[in-house]
């Protein structure tokens, strides 16, 4: 039997966010104590499945596919050791995987030229988050802090997703 | 233009709900090991979903859609341009076209970014002849990561698919029965080669030189061409039987869907020879509009067509008989399409008749809808086949008496109707 593997369904699943969330995930299970062929493995299985999911699976249940993604991902944060690097590699490995977001294949190409300009923002909030830490003294002071943060923006999210309208702002009468 | 305030509100996709527990849940894992990274790597999950809605559109974004259909036959290929207003980029845009019951999608949509606007090209195939509206298609505005939606509001027009076999084209030259009485009072507000005098205009190089007014061109110096009033040729209504019959809604629905697809191209080619067209669909009440000529006709005659259903109850045959000398004078030549499939249907042609309408039946046969039966063997398939021949054989034939019948089983060929209508009657025999 001969397995023929349709090029245009290997483009429209693996663009070039699969391969920055890949780098990422690699990057961060280097980091980790985990063996090395365990982490690597385990990234680019994480990766590989995510992106196979959101094409294979029925349209409304595409979002699905984020799930090996952040399980890989989540459990290299979990076991990474504290320090300057491993907080970078998590923000960047975040940002990497809300890249791969912005490559869904159902829209229109170019995901990754379009999701770095959805980036911009976080990537802002993440640096200066990073920044903040540093200045600060090592331990767990960065946490209490990155904390707070956090738990006030998961409030301000839990809001807003009761309240979708908050967004809307109505015309002016002289528009 | 559609602006429901609640459809147009911002809306999360289910990936924004998913990312939000993942960073919860990484939060919580931070402060049980005690350590920044899973925070820092829940950051952006966070607050991508309250970026994307904070920095799109405020309110439904505005999109103007131009489309149009082009194809022959049964291909269909429908190609929409969608402008948003800035800052609102095209690629930013989904769009869904909803495909029509009935037709088949033969390739899937294709999507190109054209300058400032989003061009999408559908290719359908319909297997049989019909005329419908294309669905208004749903657009949605989505935020570059894809966690965010809005529906956007669209300024379009209809767009229509008309398909009906082509020798329809040639159906309006035939010769129709008039119902007024003095031909000179029916003239057409058209001009052209022949008819009653109507005026002089420059004459044009594909002139033949009987149209041109030598006298008038003496006078002028400069050559000057006859212009004709266009006399009509009479009246046609074409009447649709939408009663239900005992083979079911989804054929009822076929037949009535081929039904529209022909009277629209009769309508069409008599309307092109500035005929007085009328249309009537007589399901438990008659709905008709009266006989005009004009494209505004084309147009009313097209939305009577589109909406007209097949009825729940059947009225009596009595009934759109009467019904029909309310709107239409006697005399006037009548296409009745029917499926002749029940003895109500076949009885209405006899009514329509004796009301003083000449009628000719176009009947789209129900036996090529007619699916395999489950639980028969080859040999009884065959014989219930034949024998269901045998029964529309008799029903046309019994429909010959009332009036003449062309059993129409090739839904894209109607070659054969034309031709009986061009056929001379016997008054212009000479018998």
């Amino acid at each position: 039997m001969r397995i023929v593997i349709d090029r245009r369904f290997l483009a429209r699943a693996f663009g070039p966010a699969y391969g920055v969330l890949v780098i990422a995930a690699i990057g961060l299970s280097l980091l980790t104590p985990l063996p090395l062929v365990v982490g690597v493995t385990l990234a680019v299985a994480g990766a590989t499945l995510a992106s196979l999911l959101r094409v294979l699976l029925p349209r409304r249940l595409r979002f699905l596919g984020l799930f090996p993604a952040l399980v890989a991902l989540g459990v290299f944060v979990a076991d990474s050791p504290v320090g300057t690097i491993p907080e970078l590699a998590g923000g960047v490995g975040g940002l990497a995987l809300l890249l791969w977001c912005a490559e869904d294949p159902d829209r229109y190409p170019g995901g990754l030229v379009r999701g770095l300009a959805g980036l911009a923002v976080p990537a802002a909030v993440v640096g200066i988050a990073l920044a903040g830490s540093l200045l600060l003294p090592s331990g767990v002071g960065s946490l209490g802090i990155a904390a707070g943060l956090l738990a006030v923006t998961v409030v301000a999210v839990a809001l807003l997703l009761g309240a979708p309208r908050a967004f809307d702002r109505d015309p002016s009468a002289t528009s | 233009m559609n602006s429901d305030d609640s459809s147009t509100s911002l809306r999360w996709r289910p990936s924004a709900f998913l990312l939000l527990g993942a960073s919860i849940v990484l939060f919580g894992t931070g402060i049980a090991v005690r350590s920044p990274v899973p925070v820092l790597f829940a950051f952006p999950l966070l607050l991508a979903p309250i970026c994307a809605g904070l920095f799109g559109p405020h309110a439904s974004p505005l999109v103007r859609v131009d489309g149009r259909t082009d194809g022959s036959g049964r291909s269909v290929r429908v190609t929409a341009l969608l402008t948003p207003e800035p800052p609102v980029r095209p690629e930013s845009l989904e769009v869904f076209f909803r495909v029509p019951p009935g037709v088949v999608e033969a390739q899937p949509p294709r999507t190109e970014i054209e300058g400032p606007s989003l061009r999408v090209k559908l290719s359908w195939t319909v297997p049989d002849p019909t005329v419908m509206t294309v669905p208004t298609p749903e657009v949605l505005w989505r935020d570059p990561l894809g966690l965010v939606e809005r529906t956007a509001t669209l300024e379009n027009t209809d767009l229509f698919v008309e398909r009906y076999p082509p020798e329809l084209h040639q159906a309006g030259a035939v010769r129709l029965r008039r119902t007024l009485a003095l031909p000179g009072e029916t003239r057409s507000r058209s001009v052209g080669e022949s008819g009653e005098f109507f005026g002089i205009r420059e004459a044009s190089p594909g002139d033949p030189p009987r149209r041109i007014n030598w006298r008038a061109t003496a006078r002028a110096g400069r050559r000057l061409a006859n212009e004709y009033a266009l006399d009509r040729t009479g009246d046609l209504l074409i009447l649709l039987d939408t009663r239900p019959t005992a083979l079911g809604p989804a054929v009822d629905g076929r037949l009535l869907a081929v039904s529209r697809g022909a009277a629209f191209g009769l309508a069409e080619a008599f309307l092109r020879e500035k005929s007085r067209v009328g249309i009537a669909a007589y399901g438990e009440f008659l709905h008709a509009v009266p006989l005009a000529t004009g494209r505004t006709q084309r147009v009313q005659l097209r939305n009577l067509l589109l909406h007209t259903e097949i009825a729940e109850i059947p009225g009596p045959a009595e009934r759109c008989a009467v019904a029909l000398r309310r709107y239409y004078p006697p005399n006037t030549t009548t296409v009745v399409l029917s499926p002749l499939a029940s003895e109500e249907q076949l009885n209405l042609v006899s009514h329509v008749r004796r009301r003083g309408f000449p009628v000719v039946v176009l009947s789209p046969s129900y036996l090529p809808m007619m699916g395999r039966r489950a639980g028969l063997s080859e040999e009884d398939e065959e014989l219930a086949v034949r024998f269901a021949r045998l029964c529309r054989r008799e029903e046309v034939a019994r429909m010959w008496r009332d009036a003449p019948v062309v059993d129409w089983d090739d839904f894209w060929s109607l070659g054969g109707f034309v031709d009986f209508l061009r056929r001379p009657t016997a008054r212009e025999r000479g018998a």
